[in-house]
């Protein structure tokens, strides 16, 4: 992709012709969702081809970014069908035409409603492993690693294997009987939905006809974190009839480990397709953009300030993270957020720990149990609470129904209630074990007999959930849509801050000094991590960094940030 | 794309499995009363109509289900259609958008499919079982009641798409891309034009008001609602001198109505009522009265028009609106995509001239406005009036219906496609009548067509109470119109009873080249080598005479006897009534019926008869024949009666006589036997 190509778009207001494929760059603060905002605007005033049924298809990566653009399409909602990836070829590939694939994979589908990740229960292993004439000794560390079936492709042909680092020895070919086991009992996975979408797509002419009738346009937002199948996908139907627009920003490119690829979006071409860009920077200070311009030392793509907007120089502050959290609360009269990258720095500065305790993924922790009704009951119960309590009730009744999901008499009505019941006591049980949770909140109330029994007082389950706390649970969880002050760096995506501190903990001051000396975007991931934390914000930019000496200092200062101690 | 087939099981008369084609445009019901005219509608309702109830009662069920299978499993209703690509649909077009979560059949023509299920949970199976089969008695109604007072309330209803096997349920936001009107035979047009706050009427007059601004392409959506906005504002600001001037006319009467305010303590606080107000346009909409003028410039209010023409105002109305709810300019992606209009009954209102013009109209206008029209129908005059290929013709025999599709049962070829134009011109009124009677019976003339049912009530059948309909072909021309019968040969045809009632016409040639058929005394078939002969020139005759199915051909004895008139004579050769006023030679016939019941020789029978070129055939036919004298003498009166009744008046005159005089006549032997199979046994 040669950017010196590209032609250069005055600003996100700039409008575009509605009928040529094309490829939009353009970095933080761009601009990207007004411009897509106008565009679509502007197909739905001047397409010829919209009529009376069919839609602009706009795919984001996030359910945040379904949300955002919902809003600000809120006149226009009946001509868009906005939803990630995900959602979209679950709702308009796999519901309506999985039955051709029906007799090739197995697939229950009137079993399957909806697609999540999940744990594979024992039984389905143990089928599996005697189907295929393989021997396995550890089937918690197999159902582990059978979590990280990717797809990937192999001379255009899609596969299964398992992403690293996984120990159990299977054969890659086999990974499809698997597949076909779990989808027989109507389990679907997030990769399962790309898998199956992709192989109906590559085969049925008529599927994709029918998708181009559907959506003349279809636009994708957050290109940089496609993954191939993905891509694949969208070229095909852009072959004829659709048009596709993508929007991204190589240097914004963070979701390697969910096998996005920034090539996807760099190699993305289509016929005829137009390439544009967006350089100004309307989120920033000309200080905080200097300094992403000083670390994207691309020569075509250079950042301004389209007015000229000033304020403080970004500042390091050295030493403990909980002084520095302190000092920018004493110097900023307004809110800040605080972003990290790992999970466990995040939960860290949420519940101001000093010392992270040794726990384990919730649900790498759950699969200690063997019995699957109750693990998937107590996952989604403390998914639900802990959504409810960061106050997205919408992801709260989500997680509650599918709890119950195997009880027969659980309406969305007692979900609510459920749901309710729970948040109103949390302040009694968050300090119980999972036990007594499960025994004396959950157990006899609605009817769980279809899904779990009371935990007796010896045996497996008594063991493992005996010395579980729930609010050490409760931390460990990852939330989809996470709305606080305290987020991960993949959890800001999308998103901006009027002040900001980044926490860098000790293990990682290495990674972010040579982000700082040696910057390479292109090439490496978390340098781009980084990239996107320190463009998040739009006045206040603050680093926490350990400890640092004097040849550091000196760099960062090149940089253009200012070193200070706390 | 159109809705191209509907399945029912046990809703209402429909108790088998049953399918029911559809074409594209118009679809014309028609069938005897309770045969399932409604009950299609209905269906349509349940799977199109968004605001239709989906609840059933307990008379939506077959009550043809036996007391057995109820107490083997709870009874369910289903109802499914399938919806079919059009020959010349265009790519991606919104009809498969609309049905893309629907689809069955991905290959072009492609299908897809909506159903709608009525079921007991399985939940309440086992107590349905248990409470249904410790009932014992021998009456079904016992059983509905258990089951209506004690599981009705438990039913569910689901609709899916696709394979109902996949449980893909229905997104009720597809639905209302379709747009179903119901018009039921009786309404009330004033009611439903008039009143109420969302009248049609005013529906419609909102949708055409600013239709200049709303149909200009060179506006923007932004640019028309802001065009829109001007002139309410300008209305507004308009109406406002005419309050300002009520304003003022009540300026002394407000004092006296506002002084009980302050006696009663409404006004405290120094605040008082006032009389404010604002006039929007759509208020005003219902000054607008819909007032017919006519050619002299009177006007007269719509309300006091003939119900028939407000019907058809109605129906106008009803389709601006259904054009209003299809434009997507205007609505944009919430306008209709597929719309059906389902109209019961619309000879109820209209005459049959309009009952003409209406569906002439409905044709024009099916492309823009309305895609799939359903009208069921008990209109001969409709039933003319359409296509072949439109009607769908609904039989009940017993307990299950029988679909037919007459336009069908033509094949490509040509002696078919013949039939099919043979049958579309001369299918008038009258006859039109074969697709609502219960069984047919076949005529070629006048004559039989009104004697027949005289027949029939002496020998006390009646055919009017089973609605076994005559009709009178006007000539031997059966074969066209009985391929739309001959289920043997196409399953698409009407299941009746056709008796045909035809006659054998002997002919006869000479030999010799170029000779012409001729038609002669059936005597003297085969007497003489002079002449060829056929004792039948009637071909339809033999080509039923096999079949054992639902069409009989009745006609004379062969050789014996020639036609209806003939062989009347044959069964009463001396009974003197059957003379008749119009009858030319009325004294000849009367003397030979004396001479012939004394016995009296043939040669004094052709004496008494005027010399002219029957008498001179008859003679040489009777020299040619061995039949005895007896014989003899009822072929010369038979021959001579049928040649004297040309005119058609001597068959009215016939069937008069017959009515009032109660006269006693032996009714030909054929005509009995046709009589005695097509009425149904006690």
């Amino acid at each position: 992709m040669d950017l010196s190509r590209a032609i250069e778009l005055e600003d996100s207001d700039q409008l575009i012709g509605t009928e040529n494929h094309f490829k939009l760059c353009a970095g933080p603060g761009a601009g990207k969702t007004r411009f897509l905002v106008n565009h679509i605007q502007n197909v739905i005033k001047n397409s010829k081809r919209l009529k009376k049924a069919r839609k602009i298809a706009c795919i984001t990566y996030t359910n945040i970014g379904v949300e955002t653009l919902a809003d600000r399409l809120e006149n226009s909602l009946d001509y868009v069908e906005i939803s990630t990836i995900h959602s979209f070829l679950y709702k308009n590939v796999i519901k309506p035409y999985s039955w051709l694939l029906e007799d090739k994979y197995n697939l229950n589908i009137a079993e399957i409603d909806g697609h999540q990740d999940f744990i594979a229960r024992i039984s389905i292993l143990k089928e599996w492993l005697r189907q295929t004439n393989q021997y396995v000794g550890d089937y918690a560390q197999l159902q582990k690693d059978m979590q990280k079936t990717v797809t990937y492709f192999e001379d255009e042909e899609l596969k299964w294997k398992l992403k690293l680092p996984y120990e159990s020895a299977v054969k890659f070919d086999s990974i499809i009987e698997y597949k076909k086991l779990c989808w027989q009992q109507g389990f679907l996975s997030h990769n399962d939905v790309l898998f199956l979408s992709h192989k109906i797509i590559k085969k049925y002419d008529e599927v994709r006809e029918i998708l181009r009738a559907k959506f003349p346009y279809i636009f994708v937002d957050e290109f940089q974190d496609t993954t191939p199948v993905q891509t694949e996908i969208i070229k095909k139907l852009a072959k004829k009839e659709t048009i596709v627009g993508v929007i991204g920003d190589t240097a914004q490119s963070i979701y390697e480990f969910l096998g996005s690829s920034v090539e996807s979006f760099i190699n993305f071409e289509l016929n005829d397709m137009l390439l544009y860009k967006i350089e100004d920077n309307r989120r920033s200070t000309e200080e905080i953009i200097g300094v992403l311009n000083n670390l994207r030392s691309n020569g075509n793509f250079q950042q301004s300030s389209p007015n000229n907007l000033s304020g403080e120089v970004p500042k390091i502050l050295t030493g403990n993270f909980n002084s520095a959290y302190e000092y920018v609360d004493n110097l900023l009269e307004e809110d800040f957020y605080t972003l990290s990258y790992t999970n466990k720095a995040t939960n860290m500065m949420r519940f101001k720990l000093e010392e992270y305790p040794e726990v384990m993924s919730l649900r790498d922790l759950l699969t200690e149990d063997s019995n699957s009704k109750r693990r998937e009951l107590l996952f989604n119960i403390i998914k639900a609470v802990e959504s409810a309590a960061d106050k997205n009730f919408k992801d709260g009744l989500r997680y509650m129904l599918r709890a119950y999901r195997k009880s027969s008499n659980f309406t969305e009505k007692d979900g609510f209630r459920n749901l309710q019941r729970l948040i109103n006591c949390y302040d009694e049980y968050k300090n119980l074990t999972l036990k007594k949770f499960h025994n004396d909140y959950l157990y006899n109330y609605f009817d769980t007999s279809d899904i779990s029994r009371r935990i007796g007082n010896s045996g497996g389950p008594h063991d493992l959930y005996s010395n579980l706390k729930y609010n050490e649970v409760a931390l460990t969880i990852n939330l989809e849509n996470d709305n606080s002050f305290y987020r991960t760096i993949h959890k800001a995506k999308g998103a901006e801050f009027d002040n900001l501190l980044l926490i860098i903990p000790s293990e990682e001051k290495e990674c972010f000094m040579t982000f700082i000396c040696d910057t390479d975007l292109e090439n490496t991931e978390s340098h781009r991590r980084y990239y996107v934390a320190l463009s998040r914000t739009k006045k206040n930019l603050f680093v926490n960094l350990p400890g640092l000496d004097n040849r550091e200092e000196e760099k960062l200062e090149e940089v253009g940030f200012r070193v200070d101690v706390v | 794309m159109y809705i191209s087939e509907l399945n029912l099981e046990n809703y209402r008369v429909f108790k088998e499995k049953i399918k029911i084609e559809f074409n594209e445009g118009i679809n014309v019901l028609i069938g005897q009363n309770n045969s399932g005219k409604t009950t299609l509608i209905n269906a349509l309702s349940i799977l199109f109509d968004h605001s239709s109830s989906k609840s059933m009662s307990i008379n939506d069920f077959s009550k043809n289900i036996t007391i057995a299978e109820l107490k083997e499993k709870p009874p369910e209703i289903k109802i499914t259609a399938i919806l079919e690509e059009s020959e010349a649909e265009e790519n991606y077009s919104d009809d498969l958008v609309t049905v893309s979560d629907w689809l069955i059949d991905l290959e072009s023509p492609y299908k897809a499919k909506i159903t709608y299920h009525y079921y007991l949970p399985e939940k309440e199976l086992e107590n349905y079982l248990e409470e249904i089969n410790n009932l014992s008695s021998s009456n079904p109604n016992d059983y509905w009641q258990l089951i209506e007072s004690k599981f009705l309330r438990k039913y569910k209803y689901n609709r899916y798409v696709g394979n109902p096997d996949h449980k893909n349920r229905l997104d009720s936001s597809d639905l209302k891309k379709f747009d179903f009107q119901f018009l039921s035979p009786i309404r009330d047009v004033e009611r439903d034009l008039y009143s109420g706050s969302k009248t049609l009427l005013k529906e419609v007059i909102d949708f055409f008001m600013d239709y200049d601004i709303k149909t200009d392409n060179d506006l923007s959506d932004r640019e028309k609602k802001e065009e829109i906005r001007k002139n309410k504002n300008k209305f507004n600001q308009d109406t406002k001198p005419l309050l300002k001037q009520l304003h003022q006319r009540m300026e002394a009467g407000k004092e006296e109505i506002l002084k009980y305010a302050d006696k009663t303590g409404a006004s405290f606080d120094g605040s008082k009522p006032e009389f404010a107000g604002e006039l929007l346009d759509t208020e005003m909409y219902s000054a607008l009265k819909l007032m017919i003028e006519d050619k002299t410039g009177i006007q007269i209010p719509a309300d006091q028009n003939g119900l028939g023409y407000n019907n058809l105002i109605y129906i106008s109305l009803l389709l601006a609106k259904m054009q209003k709810d299809a434009s997507g300019d205007y609505l944009g992606s919430n306008a209709k995509i597929y719309s059906i209009l389902a109209i019961e009954e619309p000879e109820a209102h209209l005459h049959p001239n309009m009952q003409y013009l209406f569906l002439k109209f409905l044709n024009d206008n099916q492309e823009d406005e309305v895609r799939q029209i359903f009208i069921s129908s008990h209109s001969p005059n409709i039933t003319a009036a359409v296509d072949l290929d439109d009607l769908i013709v609904l039989n009940k025999n017993d307990i299950s219906v029988k679909i037919s599709y007459p336009g069908r049962v033509f094949s490509q070829k040509e002696d078919d496609q013949d039939s099919k134009k043979y049958i579309e011109r001369f299918l008038d009124v009258t006859k039109s009548d074969m697709f609502f009677a219960e069984a047919l019976i076949f005529v070629e003339g006048i004559s039989e067509s009104l004697l027949v049912p005289e027949f029939a009530k002496q020998m006390d059948k009646d055919l009017i109470d089973k609605h076994i309909s005559i009709v009178n072909l006007g000539g031997r021309h059966f074969k066209h119109f009985l391929k739309l019968f001959d289920l043997e040969k196409n399953d698409a045809a009407l299941n009746k009873k056709v008796a045909c009632i035809t006659d054998l016409d002997p002919v006869r040639r000479k030999n010799e080249e170029n000779a012409k058929w001729k038609s002669c005394n059936p005597f003297a078939v085969n007497n003489d080598d002079q002449f060829e002969y056929k004792e039948c020139s009637n071909a339809t005759v033999d080509k039923y005479s096999e079949s054992d199915g639902n069409i009989r051909i009745y006609t004379q004895e062969k050789g014996k006897s020639s036609t209806f008139e003939y062989d009347l004579l044959l069964s009463n050769p001396c009974n003197k009534d059957l003379i008749t006023e119009s009858m030319s030679n009325q004294d000849e016939i009367e003397k030979i019926m004396e001479l012939a019941e004394s016995d009296s020789s043939i040669d004094d029978i052709l004496e008494v008869m005027n010399k002219n070129k029957f008498k001179k055939k008859l003679k040489k036919d009777l020299v040619n024949s061995n039949l005895e004298a007896d014989e003899l003498r009822k072929h010369i009166i038979a021959g001579r009666f049928l040649d004297s009744t040309s005119k058609a008046v001597v068959a009215q005159e016939l069937a008069f006589k017959l009515i009032s005089d109660d006269l006693e006549i032996k009714i030909p032997d054929y005509i009995k036997e046709a009589i005695k199979w097509i009425y149904p046994e006690p």
